[in-house]
């Protein structure tokens, strides 16, 4: 249990450090974002389960946004929401279609799940204009590359800590 | 290369067919509209605020949720010159011309839209 516990927090550390850090790096458009965070949320999710993803989602959003200074505003929301639903969406692949996806096809539903929501979230909550959906196609293509990208990482690392017994 | 797509399960390649589709389609009926805006119209909080005639040069200051965002319009492109949010993803976004381009600024509830001549574009479509 303790053992555990330390590894949780160990993904919340790591996962909070990675999405600050991720705003340094220079984004070749805006709303495009690497996603580095969700790496957590997928490793939660194939060792333990949802409680923990979960948990570890909503500690590191927190988290994050303490650093990065956005506690509580719009940006965080959009974050919160997006990262939950990211959560959520991983998890029904995880437990409905595990045989049928790798953690890379996980990665991507998750990058698209969080991409969707933040602009479902930014239409009905802050700026109700249609041509908002036109950023759709070009957030579609974003969750596909990001997706991919952060599938690999997770694929690496799962392969190399096999042995986790808690 | 080869180890890369024995990772790879049928559902990673229907997901990825299934996002190039949308990716595909969501551009051509979006894009297809590449005549020049005629007006520009700018929105606070959902209300819009401005109007102007695109080639009419111009600096407006727009008072939002959070502060001044400075809009700038001249020769018929516009962008931002200078915005309060602490990301700047708006300035990002550079210069719009099209009808039908936007340039969003979520937290200062913000949006520049390009509007086309009346009656040559389609605002909405029902299937």
């Amino acid at each position: 249990m303790l053992i555990k516990t330390a590894r949780i927090g160990l993904l919340v550390a790591m996962a909070a450090i990675l999405s600050a850090l991720e705003t340094a790096i220079p984004n070749p458009m805006p709303w495009i974002r690497l996603g580095l965070a969700n790496l957590a949320t997928i490793l939660a999710l194939k060792w333990w389960g949802i409680r923990e993803a979960f948990l570890i989602v909503v500690l590191r959003v927190f988290l994050s946004s303490l650093i990065l200074g956005r506690l509580f505003q719009i940006t965080f929301w959009l974050s919160f929401l997006g990262s939950i639903a990211a959560c959520l969406g991983m998890w029904l692949i995880f437990r409905c279609f595990e045989k049928y996806f790798s953690l890379i096809g996980v990665s991507i539903f998750g990058a698209l799940c969080h991409n969707l929501t933040q602009i479902a979230v930014a239409y009905f909550l802050f700026i109700r204009q249609p041509s908002l959906f036109s950023l759709i196609p070009l957030l579609l293509l974003s969750s596909l590359l990001s997706g991919l990208v952060i599938g690999i990482v997770a694929h690496i690392v799962s392969v190399q800590i096999k042995t986790l017994v808690y | 290369m080869i180890r890369f797509f024995k990772i790879l399960k049928i559902g990673d390649y229907i997901l990825t067919v299934i996002i190039l589709v949308g990716f595909f389609v969501g551009v051509f009926s979006i894009r297809s509209s590449t005549n020049a805006g005629q007006a520009v119209s700018i929105f606070v909080d959902n209300q819009e605020r401005y109007h102007f005639r695109i080639f009419e040069d111009r600096t407006i200051k727009v008072q939002g949720d959070i502060g001044e965002t400075v809009v700038r319009i001249e020769h018929g492109k516009v962008w931002i010159e200078s915005a309060p949010c602490p990301l700047q993803l708006c300035k990002k976004m550079g210069k719009i011309s099209k009808s039908g381009d936007i340039i969003v600024c979520i937290p200062n509830k913000l949006l520049i839209r390009i509007e086309g001549s009346r009656g040559n574009t389609i605002d909405g479509m029902t299937m």
